[in-house]
């Protein structure tokens, strides 16, 4: 019972990632399909959110439900990464702690979105409601970035220097650090409206670990 | 160990009377300008408390973890889980206590009384929204690692399943809209929280052995 119940815990907390990728992405294709304006005005956005209020609700959902995944997935890599630095762990602590408050940044987008509607449903403040709903979306595009890069320059420190993970996505990991943090650079600047890019490249990074995870050969590292 | 662990279940009674205090206190409404205004000490008591709440949830998340890491066991992934979302409940009631205090601070300093219900919305909804995802995680890791090794007596792990199931269900017709039960997932929490902290300060012992 024991072993058997550790061994789908390992497996679901490996695949964590991939179903926090597929939570957070359906979230944003359901946003593609509203109409709330963000940029109109206060009483046009709450009428909006309120017309297609069951809409909004799910991005709560799964945005919560996405974060929860990210906080396991992270545990499910903190693990691996601590194997592979064997004696200290400290790198695979650094880890932990970003990819926790990685799936914090996804909650308070989920709890943003969620005050949005309580403000225009129950508080009648659309203007209060329209300033959630910008955070809600800027939450994950500001902070991902940062944190992410990271989270995978500590990533890529461990699996660089273990063998037991695949060469591809060791090195994949230590160029999507480089590249996230050049992009979030140019996206500071204000040359161009990047963020949206690297929340992607974050999702589809957590979603590949999560097939790699079970793939690493412990033995070897 | 023993000390570390019985420590986070003295930190878990704290944190719980403290944040039940700052209910009492005050409610879950949100007030406006003038109601701080006319109760800024209360409202003052409710930011230390929430604080208090959240840093006595932090330690005794850390007790708890250390009691369930016990022996390096298999059990260490699903309590890296329960580290995990018990770090983060104790920070959302700290980013609770902080948009209270800038909910007084728009009230008193700021001259920002129309938009000091926002902030002190914010306060209150974000613990109520959060709690009830992050601590059914927090069950579930909790009794999977009950089961892999035993720091808690057996039965303690299908009670937190059963908690768990209980939580989803409530939290379900929550979200969707049956009934307001944001409070109720938030009491038997609570309770969860002193029940488990009373096994921390020793009401359980874990085996004096385990072969992994």
């Amino acid at each position: 019972m024991t072993e058997r119940a550790l061994s789908i815990w390992e497996r679901a907390g490996t695949s964590a990632g991939a179903f926090a990728a597929l939570s957070l992405g359906i979230g944003y294709a359901i946003t593609r399909t509203t109409k709330a304006p963000l940029a109109g005005s206060d009483v046009d956005y709450a009428g909006a959110l309120l017309a297609e209020r069951m809409k909004w609700e799910w991005v709560t959902f799964v945005r919560l439900l996405g974060g929860i995944l990210v906080v396991w997935f992270t545990s499910s890599l903190a693990e691996r990464l601590r194997a592979a630095e064997r004696r200290t762990g400290r790198l695979a602590e650094a880890a932990f702690g970003l990819g926790v408050l990685w799936a914090g940044v996804w909650l308070f987008s989920a709890f943003f979105n969620s005050a949005s509607i309580l403000l225009a449903a129950d508080y009648n403040d659309p203007g209060g409601a329209r300033i959630a709903g910008v955070l809600a979306r800027e939450t994950p595009y500001v902070l991902t970035g940062s944190v992410t890069f990271t989270l995978l320059l500590a990533t890529s420190f461990v699996i660089l220097r273990s063998g037991g993970f695949p060469k591809v996505y060791a090195y994949g990991t230590a160029a999507l650090t480089v590249a996230i943090l050049l992009i979030a650079l140019v996206d500071w600047y204000g040359a161009g409206r990047l963020s949206p890019l690297i929340v992607a490249l974050a999702l589809l990074w957590t979603a590949t670990t999560s097939a790699v995870l079970p793939k690493v050969d412990r033995s070897a590292q | 160990m023993v000390r570390f662990e019985r420590f986070g279940g003295a930190s878990g009674v704290i944190g719980v009377a403290a944040i039940a205090a700052q209910f009492i206190i005050t409610g879950t409404a949100a007030p406006d300008g003038a109601a701080i205004l006319q109760h800024r000490v209360r409202w003052e008591w409710t930011t230390l408390l929430r604080a208090v709440g959240g840093l006595g949830l932090i330690w005794f998340t850390a007790g708890l973890a250390a009691r369930l890491r016990r022996w390096e066991s298999p059990a260490s992934g699903p309590a890296t889980l329960v580290l995990g979302s018990g770090l983060l409940w104790g920070s959302v009631w700290l980013v609770s206590a902080a948009f209270n205090s800038a909910a007084i601070s728009l009230a008193t300093t700021y001259n920002g009384a129309p938009r000091a219900r926002f902030v002190a919305m914010l306060g209150i909804q974000s613990v109520l929204v959060l709690t009830p995802a992050l601590t059914i995680a927090f069950l579930i890791a909790t009794g999977v690692a009950i089961l892999a090794a035993p720091t808690f007596p057996r039965r303690f792990a299908y009670a937190a399943f059963s908690a768990a199931i209980f939580r989803l269900a409530l939290a379900i017709v929550d979200w969707q809209g049956g009934a307001d039960l944001a409070m109720r997932i938030m009491d038997f929490t609570l309770l969860w929280v002193v029940v488990t902290a009373i096994h921390l300060l020793g009401a359980t012992r874990p085996s004096p052995e385990f072969r992994g």
